[in-house]
């Protein structure tokens, strides 16, 4: 009795499962790139400040404000201003690449969302039309004067 | 006893003898054949009378046919009587002849009259009998009721019917499969845990800053700040998601809401079509019981039955 020819909707479903696919496959790729290169520029950041701590210290050393017994206002000041400043750094590249991050899964989940929607209509569209030639019996009419 | 036929004397008698015979034979009883008659003309045994003859009858006419001693009745009298009597005999032949031809005309007439009659009830009774079968047939047609007078129709109705069903049910199947489908999808958003950004690790810089006896209040604060920033972070962004994962859950549920009402609709439109339909092949069917009662009336009017 069927009248409708349901390849097209599964050619439509197809098609975009393999853009879906895609799609997914890209933005995991970007995730994964992006992780690596915060990751390694946490690292890099890290390794410096640990180059360039030391010779912070002894600046003031030179100076003759810090030192065994000797304990400037100066001296802790800069060093609290280099501690919180190092902090700072590593936090905002910590929460970039994490922004980031949220990013891609933000990317992941509404390319899935959408893919979900575009699935669901084509198979409500589908569902639709059997209902209604069934109703109709629209392949009928002609014989029935 | 025997009763002695009385014989004419005279040429009026025979005429009248003649057409009292005549008479009596229009009463005689009419034989009806079923086949045709064909008539063929009596004329008699004519022969011409001798002599004797001749003289016998005018004898019996009363003519002195003697040539006796008295002189009367001498040759050309004779002779005169003679062709008389011949005349007298063959006019009354002649009129014989006459009399037999219209007789066996007016049998013949008569013996077609009467098969004519004979045909017209023949075919009268076999109109009849015919007729009583055709109103028969009728009546049986709609004693029958819609599968006797509308096969057509009811056939239809069954099978067309049946589709219907069929089709409702297919819309049923449909929408069921449609719900599981839909109901297989998982919200991509749900189960979503967004991480929290990890804090970056004071600890080297907290050592370096008691190793030069500063105090570390401010970076601890500084980190508690941070991480406190983290935790928001992370929480307005599941926040998003979660929206997100509510939108799209909703547009699933409208859009199974609208595939049910569709459904629904198409299942309604199914059997409204469904009794449309019905209800058509029923009006044929009436109008084929109302055109059947038409030609019964007709039937019985015309076979006498009614009126």
């Amino acid at each position: 009795m069927s009248m409708i020819d349901n390849s097209p909707y599964q050619t439509q479903k197809d098609a975009r499962k393999a853009q879906y696919g895609a799609a997914t496959a890209r933005n995991a790729y970007s995730r994964f790139l992006s992780q690596t290169r915060g990751t390694r520029n946490l690292a890099d950041m890290q390794t410096a400040q640990e180059k360039q701590t030391p010779a912070f210290v002894s600046s003031f050393r030179q100076r003759g404000i810090a030192g065994p017994g000797v304990r400037s206002g100066i001296f802790t000041k800069g060093l609290q201003d280099y501690a919180n400043q190092q902090f700072t750094e590593m936090s905002r590249a910590q929460q970039d690449l994490s922004t980031d991050l949220y990013g891609f899964d933000l990317t992941d989940r509404q390319t899935a969302a959408d893919y979900g929607s575009d699935i669901a209509d084509i198979d409500a569209e589908k569902n639709r039309e059997i209902a209604q030639v069934a109703a109709t019996l629209n392949s009928f009419k002609p014989f029935m004067s | 006893m025997a009763s002695k036929k009385k014989t004419p004397t005279s040429a009026a008698g025979f005429r009248m003898a003649d057409e009292a015979a005549t008479r009596n034979a229009g009463k005689n009883q009419v034989v009806v054949n079923r086949g045709p008659v064909s008539p063929s003309p009596t004329g008699g045994n004519f022969s011409t009378p001798s002599a004797n003859d001749i003289m016998t009858l005018a004898k019996e006419l009363g003519f002195n046919v003697n040539t006796g001693s008295d002189g009367s009745g001498g040759s050309a009298s004779r002779a005169s009587m003679v062709n008389a009597a011949r005349q007298l005999a063959w006019d009354r032949k002649k009129f014989l002849m006459e009399q037999n031809a219209k007789r066996e005309q007016e049998l013949y007439d008569r013996q077609v009259a009467a098969n004519e009659t004979d045909r017209n009830a023949q075919s009268l009774q076999n109109q009849r009998t015919g007729l009583d079968e055709y109103l028969a047939g009728i009546q049986a047609q709609i004693d029958a009721g819609p599968s006797g007078y509308g096969q057509k129709q009811e056939a239809l109705k069954t099978q067309l019917g049946g589709i219907y069903d069929t089709a409702k049910s297919t819309i049923g199947s449909s929408q069921a499969d449609l719900e599981k489908s839909l109901a297989a999808m998982v919200n991509p958003f749900a189960g979503y845990q967004a991480q929290v950004a990890p804090t970056f690790n004071t600890s080297n810089l907290e050592q370096l800053l008691r190793d030069s006896q500063v105090g570390t209040d401010p970076l601890q604060r500084m980190a508690a700040l941070q991480q406190q920033q983290n935790t928001s972070q992370a929480g307005a962004f599941q926040n998003l998601m979660n929206t997100l994962g509510n939108v799209y859950q909703g547009s699933m549920d409208d859009r199974l809401a609208n595939t049910r009402q569709g459904s629904t609709y198409a299942g309604n439109q199914a059997d409204l079509n469904k009794a449309a339909l019905m209800s058509q092949l029923s009006g044929e069917q009436s109008d084929i019981l109302e055109k059947l009662k038409q030609a019964l009336l007709a039937g019985k009017l015309q076979r006498g039955q009614l009126g």
